[in-house]
């Protein structure tokens, strides 16, 4: 766990990550569809879009990243994300992963930490939005 | 890994609900697939590779929520219809325990709930992924819009 327990307090923003968003990338993640508008740019511009389109799995999969390197072992074994997939992100978007202490609470096994978690290209204009929970287990 | 492109040709209207979980898939989680998902995600964290705290390797979050998304296109292939569209709107992911790289899971899946919102057509599928002791190491509910109502 990166983020130290006597600053989760709401309000508290976690370390961002930044991720550029590039076709290979999307094609690799992608790869288990086989063709389709995720992998094949001449499907995608079928279907009236410029290009490939990133799953919207792989922003959920941003914020988990964001929530392991603040958490560690604590939100692999008990994390929860929900997350909304509202806007397209295309190859050659800067994505900003972020999250934000919602509220906190003791419990008789750790401390239970509620987050609003979102990805925002880098003028703000939010492409994935959510909420997570962990469990911090050696907290007292 | 070479894989069959997916075809998505159930109507939406012939989609039969069923509260049981099909064992549709198993799979060995390699190297090879973690370092996949590692590298389509530039998240080579120590914890998914051989030396990390766990004293082994463990899969990446990005290979098991593909494998369950695959698992429950390939089964339940639900199209919109003609020229509409079909979008992922939201991903609920609750983790319980690592999966260790080297060992098999199986993916279980159902399709639970058919709704109508705001004229749109939307289906819940669900996925669990179970280790091989029998526990369940990661369940997800992927809401899937497909097209608007006719």
């Amino acid at each position: 766990m990166t983020v130290p327990i006597n600053k989760i307090e709401p309000g508290y923003k976690l370390p961002h990550l930044q991720k550029q968003i590039k076709i290979e990338n999307i094609k690799l993640f992608s790869a288990c569809t086989g063709k389709s508008f995720h992998t094949d740019p001449e499907i995608a511009k079928g279907m009236g879009l410029p290009n490939v389109i990133a799953q919207g799995l792989m922003g959920h999969i941003y914020i988990i990243e964001m929530l392991v390197r603040a958490f560690g072992r604590d939100f692999l074994e008990t994390g929860k994300v929900s997350a909304k997939f509202i806007e397209l992100v295309f190859p050659g978007d800067c994505l900003f992963v972020r999250g934000e202490v919602a509220s906190k609470n003791q419990e008789s096994n750790g401390l239970s930490v509620a987050l609003n978690v979102w990805c925002e290209r880098m003028w703000g204009q939010k492409t994935t939005v959510g909420t997570a929970t962990v469990l911090i287990r050696n907290a007292s | 890994m070479e894989h069959k492109d997916m075809i998505f040709d159930m109507p939406f209207e012939s989609v039969v609900l069923d509260p049981n979980w099909k064992q549709v898939a198993e799979v060995v989680l390699t190297p090879e697939l973690n370092k996949q998902y590692m590298d389509a995600l530039e998240d080579h964290n120590p914890l998914y590779q051989e030396d990390s705290p766990y004293g082994v390797a463990i899969a990446h979050p990005g290979l098991l929520h593909e494998l369950a998304f695959e698992a429950m296109m390939r089964t339940f292939p639900v199209a919109p219809p003609k020229g509409q569209a079909t979008a992922h709107a939201q991903q609920d992911t609750e983790m319980f325990y690592p999966v260790r790289i080297g060992t098999k899971v199986k993916v279980e899946v159902r399709l639970s709930e058919q709704t109508v919102k705001r004229e749109r057509n939307y289906l819940l599928y669900e996925s669990r992924i179970i280790d091989e002791s029998g526990r369940m190491v990661l369940s997800s509910r992927h809401h899937r819009m497909v097209g608007r109502r006719n």
